[in-house]
């Protein structure tokens, strides 16, 4: 079941409840799925692994991806790759050009949803993605599991909120219909030099009224900042919006910006705000912008 | 620690640190040199082998993570009669790949091709993309590839008859 080097033994489970259990005895083991973000932080391009590393990649379950109705699930250790292959007749766009932003194909051949989500430290593309479509994710330890809403995946100094000898196995995204998807990202987010930025924008619009409306932006931590009461404050509004009602949604914004958690340099400030703008100064025009 | 898995089709084992890059083992271990350190860094694309048939870069893979796996380097893929294919693609497209380059973009040529045998632009660009080395443009790349996909489904159709 396990090769021992050295410094480092390494665990393949075979299997779910496998992993759960090994976990739960070894809380401080590293979980490796994709280990991309890992590499591209060692020292010298040096790996340096702690004493126990779980390899997941044989684990069939985490692998599985299905769709009903009403949701999509995703396992945790599904590569962004294999998720891309589904395509945007099924994906949402917004989460498919996300995804597709993550790095070229050798790397998304390797990075994993679950772990985009769980890098501790700066926030990744998927975070704020997963946020702003309202997504659900599981977590698990052994003979426990429960759902929490992604808004609530991280707490407030970034950090997963997985309590120990837990793990991220599934995403649900739920299947909805939205006639205008904005995703925009600059910069990178495992570098805070390059004042990386991503915004997000959903609206469901019906006979020039807004029925549904999200916008989420995000740097790279701690949290990511949306403001649920603005957005519900144009929810049923006639479309084009006028000025007062745009000026109002981008100043709450900015005030949002401003006393959250997360700190905006100037320049991903004015690059957030001036998204903002354009997206709801647009909402009345077709959907493909 | 002990590491099984299939070199080019052949079962190979090797002992070696968990840590170890499969880029290292790849050129150290086996003298498969196809496959160079550039950036290590996941950017420059220039360490693409194919892991498990999708395309995916050595120098991001530690040792211990191709226990069991299937890996093709470009030595393995030159041995396959598809690689006539992408060598006549590039050809036609006029495509000269400098030496640092060449085997990175056969294989990124080779794992599209088998996966879409007729790319649409998104794929070309996408797989253009998985290269960062400025020998050749971008468009005389995806010009090859293109090439090399009609190539291959030529001769599969010819085949089928």
């Amino acid at each position: 079941m396990y090769g021992s080097g050295k410094r480092t033994h390494v665990y393949y489970p075979a299997s779910l409840n496998e992993l759960l259990h090994l976990y739960r005895r070894k809380p401080h083991a590293l979980i490796y799925a994709g280990g991309t973000y890992i590499l591209k932080h060692s020292p010298d391009h040096r790996l340096s692994l702690p004493r126990e590393v779980i390899s997941i990649h044989e684990i069939d379950e985490l692998q599985r991806i299905s769709r009903s109705e009403r949701h999509l699930e995703i396992g945790a250790a599904v590569p962004i790759g294999t998720i891309l292959k589904i395509g945007t007749n099924i994906l949402p766009p917004l989460f498919f050009e996300a995804l597709s932003s993550i790095g070229p194909p050798g790397i998304a051949s390797l990075a994993t949803l679950g772990g985009n989500l769980c890098v501790s430290g700066p926030i990744l593309t998927v975070f704020p993605v997963l946020n702003v479509l309202d997504a659900r994710i599981e977590l698990r330890r052994q003979g426990h599991s429960r759902w929490i809403p992604a808004s609530r995946f991280r707490d407030a100094s970034g950090n997963p909120a997985t309590e120990p000898g837990e793990i991220v196995t599934r995403i649900r995204l739920p299947v909805e219909t939205w006639n205008i998807q904005v995703f925009r990202k600059f910069g990178k987010l495992y570098q805070p030099d390059t004042d990386p930025l991503i915004f997000c924008g959903l609206a469901k619009t019906n006979k020039g009224i807004l029925d549904d409306f999200r916008v989420i932006t995000s740097t790279s931590g701690p949290v990511p900042t949306r403001n649920r009461e603005l957005e519900a404050e144009l929810v049923g509004r006639k479309l084009p919006l006028n000025r007062r009602e745009t000026g109002a949604f981008v100043k709450g914004m900015n005030a949002t910006m401003d006393g959250g958690d997360t700190l905006y340099s100037p320049l991903q400030q004015h690059r957030a705000l001036h998204l903002i703008r354009w997206f709801v100064n647009r909402l009345d025009e077709t959907p493909n912008f | 620690m002990r590491i099984s898995f299939v070199l080019n089709g052949d079962p190979v084992s090797i002992d070696a640190r968990a840590e170890t890059l499969l880029v290292d083992i790849l050129r150290k271990e086996f003298g498969l040199t196809g496959a160079r350190p550039g950036c290590l860094q996941g950017e420059c694309g220039i360490c693409s082998i194919l892991l498990g048939g999708e395309l995916s870069l050595a120098c991001m893979i530690p040792a211990f993570r191709v226990q069991d796996c299937e890996v093709t380097t470009i030595e393995g893929v030159m041995q396959s009669r598809e690689f006539r294919d992408i060598e006549y693609g590039f050809h036609r497209a006029g495509m000269e790949p400098c030496r640092f380059c060449a085997a990175a973009k056969v294989l990124v040529t080779h794992a599209l091709i088998r996966s879409t045998p007729t790319p649409g632009t998104e794929a070309l660009t996408s797989a253009a993309s998985a290269i960062h080395c400025r020998c050749t443009s971008y468009s005389r790349f995806t010009e090859g590839i293109r090439f090399a996909a009609e190539a291959r489904r030529k001769r599969y159709n010819v085949r089928q008859r």
